[in-house]
């Protein structure tokens, strides 16, 4: 399969009174072609960060700092406001986290359909939208009736249906969706990605989807990324990953979840917070929170994302051969 | 210290602050800034701008920038004094409103948006026009009456905010009494809004108290900006080639009223964090 | 609907504070105001009309205040205010038919203008923040926000009209010509353009100012965000998404300028002799004219409140939340 978003070395995050804020750090990604990537981390690690600088969201006192995003085979950083707006939505989209307060308030769902539309695919043709509204409606499982409704009179729920049918109403090649579900109760959660997902295997788009729920992605994406302070510090194939996380971070953010099968194991979270992403120190940032910590070494030098085994990738000082440790 | 060097980042702060205090200090200081009393009468009628009479005489024989100097207390009192009777009313009226909230507020916010589309002026005029103003105490009556309902408006709806707030719930179960409530919990973090509803207010009774007194609705023989342009336009200044007389205490009136708003403003932009750049 | 009745429901409640307030004032005031007055017109005035005086303004001891305040209610229900005094042997409906259509057209133009022009002004200011222009307006709308509505005017008067020439000293329209009608219409405006002028440009920046606030908090809320994010024009998201949204809390701020535009207006009225309600209240305020006053004020305030039940309206219409009840 060929792939669809080449992300080198990109670096991006926030500046604040001269300072910058490095909220997505040396990243490196690939998504295929009808590839399904999950992307987890806790809360404030960056996921957000990432997804606006790859989309060209990141608005002052945003910034993408360095590197490369290449989607479709083109640079997307190097594009004009006006060439990132063709493409945000017809060939890419994006479900934002806030996706309860993402509708405008004063217009009816229809109009915000068309609005969408009509900047998309240069024509009026006002009954052609209404069946691909009401087809993607009928995905998402909303009653066409709604389509004349505010967003006030629909549910937390509906709301981010509603969102998730607009992302995917003009097809792209790559839907990246922030938390999209956090409102809709563990079933209807389940079902719409399910149905996103065979959607996705019809059609062929790719989908990043971004979440805490480690577990949810094991099972549905094809390969996991996962992010610690700002930095990619795993990423496998779903089922590898599950089977036997290499980074101490991974394993522990496991953990955190109950298994989707079998008896519930006891939970232990990780102890012990996440960094301020303003001050880190030269060493791995997990170190302070690793119960594998190897003293005298993690606290001074941060690992790269290397390629431990054929497609796996991590970035922890367990797994590089003692002569590349010192270099690091 | 940080907090300082936050209000005097803020350049609109600076400048309406400097310009009040300027004025502050002018009233303070008038009789040592004014080199005659504002109602002496002793010299020629209606002279031009001179180095004896910065200002001129009008028509009847009084120092024009004396009495401008002068007129500086008077206003700046009842713009202050006004400001904080009505912030004082808007407070109470919206923190009582929006912390007990069922009937109490019902009714406190009925009366509020009574107030808020009662026409201010005119309700003002007519009052004035009943009593005979003798000192600027009913000037400052009359406009606090007419003045307050908007801030109580926005410091109710601001109460409803916080009061959501983690720390408030946690105190209302702990059982603290609800004024301790309002008055140690919430109001210091209304401060800000508070502080920008003073300002407010002061403007509209400075721009409520000349309009006033431009009317003769005041008492005419107080000195200030107000009276002094009373008197300019009943000698019909301009006409007599006295456009100082006219100009000048409009233009103070104005600055003042700016020096409020723009620190109105400020307090706005330094409370409202969307409001920052 | 509910909405509806609500508001309709507020509207008869302030119209009966506002007239009882109008009721209550001369009865609360120190000095028995209207006694003084009474005495003033004493031998001017057909004994009828001292006994009418006597009547409206409860100097009838024989008769309780409530059967006066009932008695009140009777008049303003047919419509009889009274003989003004001012306007001697007038009645005072018939003043006011004179003078309220000046100053509607007067308020309701500069009123139009000033937030048209202003909203737009706020809009440009908040979208282009940071430049140097849209900034530079911020200061400039805050200054004219603090001028003195009587002393523009004076200004003007005496610039354009006694100095330049350029437009009339004082009146509504030309009272020299045999034209009516339509006819007189360039003479209307000729003599509005000044008044009409200062009220706008001292309101303008208030508009600006509430409008540029709103705006920017606006472009903060996620679905502006969306918007972009939905590769919109930027025209788009300006006026559908954030404006669209932005001008609503200007709409629910407009009760409270509406009576400080009027406030205002009533002033320049004065300056420039306009023959609307602020000059005849500025009239009958000089030669206490009670009876003309109070029915001045009455005939204000049910404009005020009037106009502000078509804003509560107009808000319905903006914003479906409202229309269902919520908010
Ligand atoms: N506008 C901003 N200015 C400064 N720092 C910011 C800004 N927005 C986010 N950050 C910081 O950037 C970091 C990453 O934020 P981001 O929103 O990308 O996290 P996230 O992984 O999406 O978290 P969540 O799961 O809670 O959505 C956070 O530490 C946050 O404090
Ligand atoms: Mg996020």
């Amino acid at each position: 399969m060929s792939v669809l978003l080449r992300v080198e070395n990109l670096n991006a995050g926030y500046v604040q009174k001269d300072q910058r804020i490095i909220a997505a750090r040396d990243i490196n990604l690939e998504v295929a072609q009808g590839e399904f990537l999950g992307l987890a981390g806790e809360s404030g690690c960056g996921k957000t960060t990432l997804a606006y600088a790859i989309t060209g969201l990141l608005e002052r006192p945003g910034e993408v700092f360095s590197g490369r995003v290449e989607f479709n085979g083109e640079d997307l950083l190097s594009k004009s406001p006006q060439e990132m707006r063709q493409i945000r939505w017809k060939e890419m989209s994006i479900v934002m986290q806030a996706s309860m307060n993402v509708l405008n308030p004063v217009m009816r769902v229809r109009h915000q359909f068309y609005d969408m539309m009509r900047a998309h695919l240069g024509h009026n043709d006002t009954q052609h939208y209404d069946s691909r509204v009401l087809e993607m409606f009928r995905m998402v499982g909303i009653a066409p009736e709604y389509l004349d409704a505010y967003p006030h009179q629909l549910s937390g729920g509906m709301k981010q249906r509603v969102v998730i049918a607009m992302a995917l109403a003009l097809r792209p090649k790559l839907v990246i969706l922030d938390e999209p579900t956090t409102a809709l109760d563990v079933v209807i959660q389940r079902s719409i990605l399910q149905q996103i997902d065979k959607l996705r295997r019809e059609l062929g788009f790719s989908i990043i989807m971004i979440t805490h729920d480690l577990s949810l992605l094991v099972e549905i994406a094809d390969s996991i990324a996962v992010m610690y302070a700002g930095s990619i510090v795993e990423r496998a194939a779903a089922e590898e990953l599950y089977n036997e996380p290499l980074h101490p971070y991974t394993y522990g953010l496991m953990n955190s979840f109950p298994p989707l099968v079998g008896r519930r194991k006891r939970m232990h979270g990780i102890p012990g917070h996440p960094p301020d992403l303003s001050g880190l120190g030269p060493g791995c940032s997990f170190a302070p929170r690793c119960p594998r910590v190897i003293k005298g070494l993690c606290e001074i030098a941060a690992p790269p994302l290397e390629e431990v085994t054929p497609n796996r990738y991590a970035a922890c000082q367990l797994y590089r051969d003692a002569g590349s440790r010192t270099t690091g | 210290m940080r907090k300082l060097s936050f209000i005097l980042s803020n350049k609109k702060a600076v400048v309406g602050g400097c310009v009040l205090l300027f004025l502050v200090l002018v009233a303070i200081f008038a009789p040592v800034i004014a080199p005659y009393g504002p109602n002496e009468t002793r010299f020629f009628p209606s002279l031009p701008p001179s180095r004896e009479h910065l200002l001129g005489t009008t028509s009847l024989g009084q120092d024009i920038f004396s009495q401008v100097v002068w007129g500086t207390r008077l206003t700046l009192t009842v713009g202050l004094v006004t400001g904080s009777i009505c912030a004082f009313i808007s407070t109470t009226i919206g923190l009582v409103a929006g912390y007990f909230g069922g009937w109490v507020d019902e009714v406190l916010s009925l009366i509020t948006n009574v107030f808020l589309v009662l026409p201010g002026l005119p309700l003002m005029i007519i009052i004035a026009a009943y009593i005979t103003v003798q000192s600027v105490v009913p000037i400052i009556v009359v406009i606090s009456i007419t003045g307050w309902a908007w801030g109580a408006r926005v410091l109710r709806s601001q109460m409803l905010t916080l009061k959501s707030r983690d720390y408030v719930k946690a105190a209302i179960v702990a059982g603290e009494p609800p004024l301790r409530i309002i008055f140690v919990e919430i109001l210091p973090n209304m401060l800000g809004l508070i502080v920008a509803n003073f300002f407010g207010a002061a403007l509209y009774a400075v721009l409520s108290e000349a309009g006033l007194e431009f009317l003769g609705l005041g008492n005419v023989n107080a000195v200030t900006w107000g009276t002094i342009l009373y008197w300019a336009q009943n000698n019909q200044a301009m006409l007599l080639g006295q456009a100082q007389w006219m100009v000048v205490p409009g233009l103070l009136i104005a600055i003042l009223g700016m020096s409020f708003a723009l620190l109105n403003f400020a307090v706005d932009e330094m409370t409202n964090p969307r409001l920052r750049r | 609907m509910r909405y509806f009745v609500r508001r309709i429901g507020f509207l008869l409640f302030t119209a009966w504070a506002a007239l009882t307030i109008n009721f209550i004032l001369p009865h609360m005031m120190p000095g028995n105001p209207a006694q003084v007055m009474l005495a003033k017109f004493q031998g001017r005035l057909s004994p009828q009309a001292l006994s009418a005086l006597t009547e409206a303004f409860g100097l009838n001891m024989d008769k309780s205040l409530f059967m006066q305040y009932i008695d009140y209610w009777k008049r303003i229900f047919t419509g009889d205010f009274g003989i003004s005094l001012t306007y001697y042997p007038s009645r005072v409906i018939d003043v006011l038919a004179e003078s309220v259509p000046w100053t509607i057209g007067l308020v309701g133009c500069a009123t139009i203008i000033a937030f048209t022009l202003g909203t737009l002004l706020g809009i440009f200011s908040a979208w282009r923040r940071n430049s140097a222009l849209a900034d530079a307006l911020v200061p400039v709308a805050l200054f004219f926000n603090s001028i003195p509505y009587f002393w523009l005017s004076l200004l003007f008067l005496y610039l354009f009209a006694y100095y330049l020439g350029w437009f009339p000293l004082a009146g509504g329209y030309n009272i020299y010509t045999m034209a009516t009608g339509f006819a007189l219409l360039p003479s209307i405006i000729h003599h509005g353009v000044l008044p009409l002028s200062t009220i706008v440009i001292t309101a303008l920046g208030g508009w600006m100012l509430t409008m540029r606030n709103n705006m920017i908090s606006v472009r903060a809320d996620d679905y502006v965000a969306f918007a972009h994010a939905k590769g919109l024009p930027d025209r788009e998201i300006k006026y559908r998404y954030a404006a669209r949204n932005a001008i609503l809390p200007s709409i629910t701020g407009f009760s409270m300028s509406l009576g400080f535009v009027i406030g205002g207006s009533l002033l320049t009225e004065v300056v420039f002799s306009y023959p609307g309600l602020g000059y005849i209240l500025y009239q009958a305020v000089t030669s206490l004219d009670y009876p003309l006053m109070q029915a001045i004020f009455l005939f204000i305030s049910l404009g005020v409140l009037i106009a502000n039940f078509f804003t509560d309206m107009i808000y319905a219409l903006l914003d479906p939340r409202v229309r269902d009840g919520g908010v």
